[in-house]
């Protein structure tokens, strides 16, 4: 029964901190908010007197119109109520995936709908990410066992070294780089994502896709890869030494079983958490290195959201963003929990 | 701790840091940047750093202008960029009234691409409000030929005392005269076939005109460069007899520029990225220092107090840690625009999670020496433990986690101002880089304006990186692995 109140704790705790999160989220940008939207007013009433049945209107009149539409707009908007009142309705409204209207930009489908863009959106930046993430934690855990059964070797230090610059590198701007290389000089693949192919068979969708996306993904494995073999490496040689290595081993167990077979299995479950958490880690830098490639994903959305000023989309895509590693967390302790089997009979209580 | 076991500690460490070869050569490179930082004016301009954002600043500099040392690795000798101020003068008397003083300027060109441009500034003093100079620009070249560039009548200038001072600033790439006298030039050498693809003086370009040998191909860009002496002269009447020019320079607008070239704005990446410098340290060490301050009083602290005071600063410290940093920060950056103190600010209160979290295992630990319990029952209050007892015994780990902040700051700062939501008062190499992105320079090949400024990036975060994992060989209290 652990395992169940492990679950329930570990869910309870991430969604307080969403709570809180968005809560302070809102209280901090209810200014800016409110700031946009009384511009979205004083232009949603010049709109109106543009009308020519405006023009006939007498002046007192004209004023009352704007006095009568300026107050319909606050009422609308919920401008009139309390500065608490409306962070705690901000709150709500966000909880419930409503983030309001965004100004100007809208989405391809033409919809202004904060929630609709960014759901248009997210599909595709969880493709790369995914897809990026599988890619170089095997590639990354393969080189790690590598290298940590030949401890010092060149190999162990060459990953060591690369490790080391390659966490100092800004993943987006190896993706400039890769531009500059790929797109630019040998022009083998193209420099911005956008527009994706038109869907016609899935084969020459899906061909299509990897072709566009392909830069951006191994931007994403070149930088990520190194620290995550580096970390493995570090794990597998903390493992190596412990007892039960050694008695398999003078069991006479082949090497590649007990490598395989016990090693990988004692690692797994740090392996896996590890993996996850590296993948949540560098969500930072891969939304940024969206945006250079113009993949059209939340990063290039960021992007265009950022250079029109258009705070609820960025406000929508920090809560998705914010979600995303909370669920991401919580998914790695429960995998966690699932995997070490001390947590699921409750031996250790506090973890 | 008394001062001689802090003197011998010290010489232990020394003893034992000088082994690690990866942070001596970490220390050498971070005492070069820090020179390099505090000699920033002795190094770049001084005015550079003001005038990043102000365009005119730049306006003698060429455009895209790739690194002079280019010149090695291409078959091509590529012009560099030359200003002169330095011009013979040679005044005669036409008679009735009339002056002309010749300004020669003297440019040696051994070069196979011309400049990109040539430029002439002057300032020409007259006294006769109604009669300004007339100034005539030509370019004699090592073949004996003359090729006009300029004429203008009269140039109004503005009030100075008792005189007046016309200002003439030319750019032959502009000079519609230039246009129509190189094409009239070159048609007298070019073949029929030739011409028929050079409809009109639109499509000529002046200055591979003026610096090619006067054969066939020669509108196009095709005939050989012509090499030698060539003086740019400049001829001004003056109508009256104390009538003088001031000042007088001209640039040949380089192919390639400087050490680092130059961008779209013409700004002299080379001062950016000295400039830019300063700031990355800056940022990057305050930010590790008041991180590793916050994180590690809260950390013992929190074990120090155990108990349910524990159980909720652990639980605020994982709520903090369970955030995307990135997307936060670009929220806060976005709806703000902070300034780089309060962006050195917002980092601080964002970073120091993760030392927090080990600050607090390892002062479980410490909590169980005697020491402390010997100490706490001789009556030393709580703070007096903390301070005294428990935090000196985690600073060697302080020290290490410091180190491996610098990069996480500096590349979150550069990726907060490659979105453009640096502050713009400041030159960081974020935004040089976003300055890159939104020109588009990586589409263009324009690989010295995005190199350059990464690297630096990836040079000063590799080398803390470096003395982080050395001090973390050297110092690593075993109890960090709890």
């Amino acid at each position: 029964m652990a395992y169940g109140k492990y679950l329930v704790v570990r869910l309870l705790n991430a969604l307080v901190v969403l709570i809180v999160v968005i809560f302070v989220i809102s209280a901090l940008f209810n200014k800016v908010a409110e700031d946009q939207l009384k511009v979205e007013i004083e232009e949603n009433i010049r709109a109106a007197t543009r009308d020519p049945a405006f023009a006939r209107m007498s002046e007192t009149k004209q004023k009352e119109f704007i006095e009568n539409k300026r107050e319909y707009y606050i009422q609308m908007h919920g401008l009139d109520k309390s500065y608490v009142e409306r962070v705690f309705g901000k709150t709500i409204d966000t909880l419930t995936l409503d983030f309001g209207k965004s100004h100007r930009l809208p989405s391809p489908t033409g919809s202004k709908e904060v929630s609709t863009i960014i759901k248009e959106v997210l599909p595709r930046s969880i493709l790369l990410f995914t897809t990026a993430g599988i890619i170089y934690s095997v590639i990354g855990i393969l080189v790690g066992l590598k290298s940590a059964q030949r401890a010092g070797s060149s190999l162990d230090k060459g990953i060591s070294i690369f490790a080391l610059i390659t966490l100092s590198l800004p993943m987006w701007w190896v993706g400039m780089l890769f531009i500059l290389l790929f797109a630019f000089k040998l022009q083998w693949f193209p420099a911005s994502s956008f527009p994706l192919p038109q869907y016609e068979n899935f084969f020459q969708y899906a061909g299509g896709v990897l072709y566009k996306m392909f830069l951006p993904l191994i931007t994403i494995v070149f930088v990520s890869f190194g620290a995550w073999a580096y970390t493995s490496r570090n794990l597998v040689i903390g493992i190596l030494q412990e007892d039960f290595v050694m008695v398999a081993r003078a069991k006479g167990v082949p090497e590649r079983k007990v490598i395989y077979g016990h090693v990988l299995r004692a690692a797994a479950p740090s392996i896996v958490t590890l993996t996850i958490f590296t993948l949540l880690g560098s969500i930072g830098g891969a939304i940024i290195t969206e945006s250079v490639f113009n993949w059209p994903g939340m990063g290039r959305l960021y992007w265009s959201a950022i250079q029109m000023n258009e705070i609820s989309i960025i406000m929508g895509l920090t809560f998705v963003t914010v979600f995303l590693y909370l669920f991401g967390m919580v998914f790695a302790d429960l995998v966690y929990g699932y995997l070490d089997p001390r947590i699921k009979v409750g031996v250790s209580g506090k973890i | 701790m008394r001062w001689e076991d802090t003197k011998q500690s010290i010489k232990n460490f020394l003893f034992e840091f000088r082994h690690q070869k990866i942070g001596i050569f970490g220390i050498t490179v971070l005492t070069i940047l820090l020179i390099t930082a505090v000699f920033a004016p002795l190094i770049a301009t001084p005015g550079a750093k003001e005038n990043w954002r102000n365009m005119a600043y730049w306006d003698e500099n060429p455009v895209n202008a790739p690194p002079a040392w280019m010149n090695y690795f291409t078959s091509k000798d590529m012009s560099p960029h030359v200003i002169m101020d330095n011009y013979e003068e040679k005044i005669t008397d036409l008679g009735g009234g009339i002056k002309q003083d010749q300004v020669i300027f003297v440019y040696n060109y051994e070069y196979d691409i011309p400049p990109t441009d040539l430029t002439f500034k002057g300032e020409f003093v007259y006294y006769n409000s109604s009669k300004p100079p007339t100034v005539n620009m030509s370019i004699l070249r090592p073949d004996g030929e003359t090729i006009k560039l300029y004429s203008k009548a009269s140039q109004t200038g503005k009030p100075e005392d008792d005189h007046y001072v016309a200002e003439i600033n030319v750019l032959v790439t502009a000079s519609d005269t230039a246009k129509k006298e190189t094409y009239n030039f070159g048609r007298n050498f070019e073949t029929e076939e030739n011409l028929k693809k050079v409809l009109s003086p639109d499509f000529v370009k002046p200055m591979s005109v003026i610096f090619s040998k006067s054969e066939p191909g020669i509108l196009l860009e095709k005939a050989g460069p012509l090499k030698g002496e060539y003086k740019l002269l400049i001829d001004v009447f003056y109508f009256d007899e104390r009538d003088n020019t001031r000042s007088a320079k001209s640039i040949f607008a380089g192919k390639v520029y400087g050490l680092l070239g130059t961008e779209k704005n013409r700004r002299d990446l080379f001062q950016g990225i000295v400039w830019g410098l300063r700031w990355a340290l800056a940022l990057g060490l305050l930010v590790a220092i008041i991180t590793v301050v916050i994180g590690i009083s809260f950390g013992i602290t929190s074990a120090y107090l155990g108990g349910w005071k524990d159980e909720l600063m652990q639980r605020f410290n994982e709520g903090m840690a369970s955030l995307p940093m990135i997307p936060i920060l670009i929220l806060i950056a976005a709806a703000f625009k902070p300034s780089i103190w309060n962006i050195i600010i917002i980092f601080s209160f964002l970073f120091w999670t993760g030392t927090a979290k080990v600050s607090r295992s390892m002062g479980l630990q410490i909590k169980e020496e005697t020491y402390i319990e010997a100490a706490r029952c001789l009556g030393a209050r709580d703070r007096r433990i903390i301070m005294k007892h428990m935090i000196p015994q985690v600073l060697p780990y302080a020290f290490a986690q410091m180190a491996m902040m610098v990069p996480a700051a500096l590349l979150s700062e550069a990726g907060i101002s490659f979105l453009g939501l640096g502050d713009t008062t400041v030159i960081t190499w974020g935004q040089i880089l976003f300055d890159a992105q939104f020109a588009g320079a990586t589409l263009k090949g324009l690989w010295w304006w995005v190199i350059p400024p990464g690297l630096a990036i990836a040079v000063v975060g590799l080398t803390f990186v470096m003395i982080g994992t050395a001090l973390d060989t050297v110092l690593n209290p075993k109890m960090r692995r709890m």
